[in-house]
């Protein structure tokens, strides 16, 4: 069963089409890295799957339910925005507990797994300061954590490595390694393609709204081999130009 | 210093101002509003002293005014002035805008240069304008231009003095808060505790009489000699010498203290401050709820962790004192509690109860709200969550000063009765009442609570509909407490006095309750499909 289904995803704000008639499926337990350049529509994409933003058309089923079924699907995912969402106020330790208590999981198993992940992203030292005095690394840590506490069936990544430090980022790309072994699905919206190039299963180029570009990392490079020896960052370059999409 | 990178520095912050000022409407608005209220105090203080002109014409002041009185007047001028800028400097002036960018590309002494020819442009209209009209009034009352010239001088002056004591001492104060942990920690309870303090010396306390010690002492320093300025031309009472004098002061003292702020900026922008209230935190006093379900559990502790950490964010729940601060200044001096001042009480707590927590639950979370909103947790059971925090703390405080009040009110059982329902009921329907209409008009964009911190509070719609809808409701219950209403709607239903009190808090419940429900269940399905764009 995929983990991710879209059917036509379509969002439109005035006229403007943001994300135009998306269809996509991604695998249970595989990575999928979601590319594109700054407004290409990646964010409104995620917003739509995680039921933040209701589409103009079309629809989707994540972890085989419907993005019209708010709760279904949350139990089932978790969610990384671009900006940590995290209170200020509060520190690491107070705020992951506040998602676990949100999530219902019970107070032991909860304390036990917040303290085994924030060992793990090397922040149990710093656990109990506030979050206002976090460096933007420890914000990203926390929100990664935050994501992942619960267990989810599918998870939403936007940008999670931005702002690290290569050891943090390391263990970021370990986790995602570890969580699709799990049989996590992992939804991946980055520009670090390396990363992508590192991790995913399956790769997505989403270009003005529309998807350009989707399939394994390796067949992605020979499609768009020319002869000479392609990375993925030829491959994005060649399939977000404005003038090769002219002439298709 | 290099001239042209003031000038640069100059014009780029004014022009950042004034942008930053045109672009939001509601901000430029609100100055037009202030200005032209403020026109006519202004109207009254230039009548005044083209009354105070004339009656020094003759060269000898009027019987109820003195020459220490004038003197005492100036050195408070002075004073206020110098504390207003302290503050200001505090809370913003003492950070340029883009501080690491511009002082990396100027020179700190040219900033600072920049920044007091900011400061001083921005305020020279505030004493200018007024100043000049204030000077020719006075001088056209007093038959002389010299005097005129000489009262603006003063004017002139006391401001530039007050101005540059308050922005050296805002230094020195940002200095101490970036070195000292321990201040750096207590600087938001120090704040209130100051705030606390000034309402003290304001409500049970002779305004004039705590300040007039201040005020003399301040007019037998040199301060006072500006009083001498002002008069030098028309009254024989004012000191040649001492008028001379404050001119020099004046100059002398800008001089000096500029130094002073350059020297003290050089030391506060260039050391990392420390941060006292962001250290190692305890949490295990806050949030221990037996017998709650864990989201809800959970809601609420967060909501008393952020209130406990940032308290200014929720600044605005005391705004509403200042209307019952002259009845309780009176209770206090006179010890005659109103017997309506329970039941008002009543209302208040019930306000700041619903407002506190559930009058903005959705813009409350800020960048949280993705994140609750992808977590199964339910409508019912955020706002839930929301109206326990507010409920949990509002209703017993609440009770208690109802309590408190009635009983020093004297009022009779049934009255008092009457005042505790209302205690005890109008929380509930307020935090019912908030969480619809706060989710209906919410605010996400955040907003300034003091000069330099900015916290999302709800929008003034979502104060005003929640403002009368538990007016509105809560009304019955309030106006019966008087009893001429008691005893006219006794009559008019054909029952007792306390008959007629039982009913009016009745209609209260039932409008109240009715509301509120409603509010609450609205508030829960508006989250449950809410969608962020």
């Amino acid at each position: 069963m995929p983990a991710i289904d879209a059917d036509g995803l379509t969002k439109r704000y005035d006229g403007t089409t943001a994300v135009d008639s998306l269809d996509m499926t991604v695998l249970s337990g595989s990575v999928f890295g979601f590319l594109g350049p700054n407004g290409a529509g990646k964010t409104t994409t995620i917003r739509m799957l995680v039921t933040l933003l209701r589409p103009t058309s079309g629809t989707a089923r994540i972890a085989g339910q419907s993005i019209e079924n708010r709760r279904g699907v949350t139990e089932r995912i978790g969610y990384l925005p671009e900006t940590p969402p995290l209170f200020e106020e509060l520190t690491a330790r107070e705020q992951l507990e506040y998602a676990a208590g949100l999530r219902d999981i019970p107070d032991g198993e909860a304390r036990k797994r917040i303290q085994d992940l924030l060992d793990r992203f090397d922040l149990a030292d710093d656990a109990d300061r506030r979050i206002a005095a976090y460096s933007k690394g420890m914000k990203q840590k926390t929100g990664i954590i935050q994501a992942i506490l619960h267990e989810p069936d599918v998870v939403f990544l936007d940008e999670p490595t931005s702002g690290l430090d290569p050891r943090a980022a390391r263990t970021v790309r370990d986790t995602i390694s570890e969580l699709a072994a799990e049989e996590t699905t992992v939804f991946l919206s980055t520009h670090i393609l390396p990363v992508v190039d590192e991790l995913a299963d399956t790769v997505g180029v989403l270009f003005d709204g529309g998807l350009v570009a989707q399939g394994a990392p390796d067949e992605l490079k020979q499609r768009a081999e020319t002869g000479e020896e392609r990375t993925l960052e030829d491959v994005f370059l060649e399939v977000t130009s404005r003038e090769d999409l002219s002439r298709t | 210093m290099n001239r042209g990178n003031v000038s640069l520095l100059t014009r780029t912050e004014i022009l950042r101002r004034y942008r930053s000022v045109r672009a939001d409407g509601r901000k430029f608005g609100v100055y037009i509003l202030v200005g032209v209220f403020f026109l006519i105090p202004l109207a009254v203080i230039l009548a005044g002293l083209y009354a105070f002109g004339g009656s020094v014409a003759g060269g000898s002041l009027p019987e109820f005014v003195s020459m220490d009185g004038v003197r005492g007047g100036a050195g408070a001028i002075v004073l206020v002035v110098a504390v207003l800028n302290t503050i200001r400097t505090v809370q913003t002036a003492a950070t340029p805008s883009n501080a690491d960018g511009v002082l990396i590309m100027a020179g700190h002494s040219e900033v600072v240069a920049s920044l007091l020819i900011v400061e001083t442009l921005f305020g020279a209209w505030l004493v200018l304008v007024p100043g000049t009209l204030g000077a020719i009034a006075f001088g056209v009352g007093a038959g002389s231009v010299v005097a005129a010239v000489s009262f603006l001088a003063a004017i002139i002056c006391t401001a530039a003095l007050g101005s540059a004591i308050g922005i050296s001492l805002g230094f020195v104060v940002r200095n101490a808060l970036a070195r000292s942990e321990t201040l750096s920690r207590y600087r938001t309870l120090a704040g209130i505790a100051l705030f606390l303090a000034y309402m003290y010396v304001v409500v049970a306390t002779d305004f004039e009489s705590a300040f007039d010690p201040v005020v003399s002492v301040l007019g037998q320093t040199p301060l006072g000699w500006f009083g001498d300025l002002a008069l030098a031309p028309v009254s024989g009472e004012a000191d040649l010498a001492l008028a001379g004098g404050a001119i020099l002061l004046a100059v002398a003292g800008v001089a000096v203290l500029s130094v002073a702020v350059d020297r003290l900026a050089g030391l506060l922008w260039y050391v990392e401050a420390v941060e006292g209230s962001t250290g190692e935190t305890d949490s295990s006093g806050i949030g221990g709820i037996a017998g709650l379900p864990r989201p809800i559990a959970r809601i609420v502790r967060r909501s008393w962790l952020r209130a406990w950490r940032s308290p200014l964010r929720l600044f605005f729940v005391v705004y509403p004192l200042f209307f019952v601060i002259a009845p309780i200044s009176d209770a206090v001096r006179t010890g005659v509690v109103p017997a309506y001042l329970p039941a008002t009480i009543a209302l208040y707590g019930a306000w700041a109860t619903g407002s506190a927590f559930t009058l903005n639950p959705l813009g409350e979370e800020g960048d949280v709200l993705p994140v609750t909103l992808t977590t199964p947790v339910s409508g019912r059971t955020f706002i839930a969550g929301c109206c326990l925090a507010g409920v949990l703390i509002g209703l017993p405080a609440s009770l208690v000063a109802v309590l408190v009040a009635g009983v020093f009110a004297g009022n009779s059982i049934p009255l008092l009765a009457g005042s505790v329902a209302l205690a005890l009921v109008l929380p509930l329907f307020a935090v019912g009442m908030a969480a619809g209409i706060g989710v209906t008009f919410p605010r996400f964009e955040e907003v300034n609570v003091t000069r330099n911190r900015e916290a999302v509070v709800p929008s003034l719609f979502a104060f005003a509909v929640y403002s009368i809808a538990l007016t509105v409701a809560a009304a019955p219950g309030l106006v019966v407490q008087f009893e001429g209403v008691r005893e006219g709607l006794a009559d008019l239903i054909g029952t007792t006095p306390a008959g007629a009190l039982a009913a009016a808090i009745g209609t209260t419940v039932v409008l109240g309750g009715g509301v509120a429900v409603l509010g609450f269940v609205h508030a829960a399905r508006t989250f449950d499909s809410y969608y962020v764009g």
